[in-house]
């Protein structure tokens, strides 16, 4: 263990800088290649990451590094935290993504599957705003191609 | 519907990568996956790109009869697109041993990495030829079934995950050779 703390400097696309503890930030697989690599300066640029969603993943990071914090509370703050815009979510994954969280990015990937989920296509359509572009036909067509999945 | 504005755009297409939407569709189950093909042209085959494909006693128990799943394992294989890393069968008794010869002919072209085939039945199955040319497995789990290489193969190089449960290995020694196996 080592006796101080070391901290990173990230700075998001907007110029904004946070400085975090180092043992949080290597929550990221990317910032942790850059520490290992000996890559790190002074400031570790993220050019795909925005203040704003920055702002929450760093709530995320430093909920699940909490010590001795329980598995019921970590899942009650999951469930809170994706529940936000979808604009917001897809800010999130591409943020995670990025910054090659595997946990992260799998939570909010799970969370856009249950918004799927057990929709009727008319309702998924409506909430990702997908336009519709078969004719009567062709969807009678695909509908045959698939019985299964329409029933 | 028709009188969606231009200025409207897919927002789930728009906004993410083909990768993690892959992702996001392989965490539906496979009906809604497959449901998804109505949205619109753009979304008719995504699907057909899931890399994982289970097909367990859960997704038996869904139809009223087996002939009915049997059809639809046969047509989401025709329907699918790319590599298959992950497949796994099982949970019925009505499964005939020449339909999962040709299911497993069919996986040999998509760089499978981990397969699953329980049988249940009272007769083993026999392995086919073609299961031993799967280059990538990482993982196998057989089930009621007869281990018969053939006499040139020379083993699952990436292998590192066995589970046998009832298999009869033919001949009996070959059974010390794959117990043995080094897992590099």
């Amino acid at each position: 263990m080592s006796s101080s703390t070391k901290f990173l400097t990230l700075k998001t696309n907007d110029k904004e800088e946070f400085v975090l503890d180092e043992a949080i930030a290597i929550r990221s697989q990317t910032i942790k290649n850059m520490v290992e690599d000996d890559c790190v300066s002074n400031v570790i640029p993220l050019p795909n990451v925005d203040s704003k969603t920055m702002i929450k993943v760093i709530e995320y990071w430093k909920k699940h590094s909490e010590e001795g914090i329980s598995k019921d509370k970590l899942m009650d703050f999951d469930k809170a935290f994706v529940k936000v815009d979808q604009s917001i979510l897809y800010a999130l994954i591409l943020a995670a993504n990025f910054l090659n969280d595997a946990e992260m990015l799998d939570m909010i990937c799970q969370e856009v599957a249950n918004r799927i989920k057990g929709k009727t296509p008319e309702e998924i359509r409506k909430e990702f705003n997908i336009e519709n572009d078969f004719t009567p036909e062709e969807e009678e067509e695909i509908r045959n191609e698939n019985v299964w999945a329409f029933e | 519907m028709k009188s969606a504005r231009r200025c409207d755009v897919d927002t789930i297409s728009n906004n993410l990568p083909r990768d993690i939407l892959d992702g996001i569709l392989g965490r539906l189950p496979l009906k809604d996956a497959a449901k998804s093909s109505i949205l619109s042209k753009d979304w008719r085959y995504k699907w057909a790109t899931r890399k994982e494909l289970e097909f367990d006693y859960h997704f038996f128990e869904s139809f009223a009869h087996f002939q009915e799943a049997k059809t639809i394992i046969y047509q989401v294989l025709l329907l699918h697109k790319g590599p298959i890393l992950k497949f796994r069968l099982g949970g019925s008794n009505l499964i005939r041993f020449r339909d999962i010869d040709h299911w497993i002919l069919f996986l040999s072209k998509k760089n499978v990495e981990e397969l699953t085939i329980r049988v249940r039945s009272d007769n083993d199955y026999h392995l086919p030829s073609n299961l031993f040319t799967f280059e990538k497995l990482r993982l196998l789990e057989v089930e009621n079934c007869l281990f018969h290489p053939p006499p040139d193969f020379k083993g699952f190089k990436k292998l590192v995950n066995l589970g046998l449960h009832c298999v009869t290995f033919l001949p009996d020694s070959i059974k010390e050779s794959y117990l043995s196996m080094p897992i590099s």
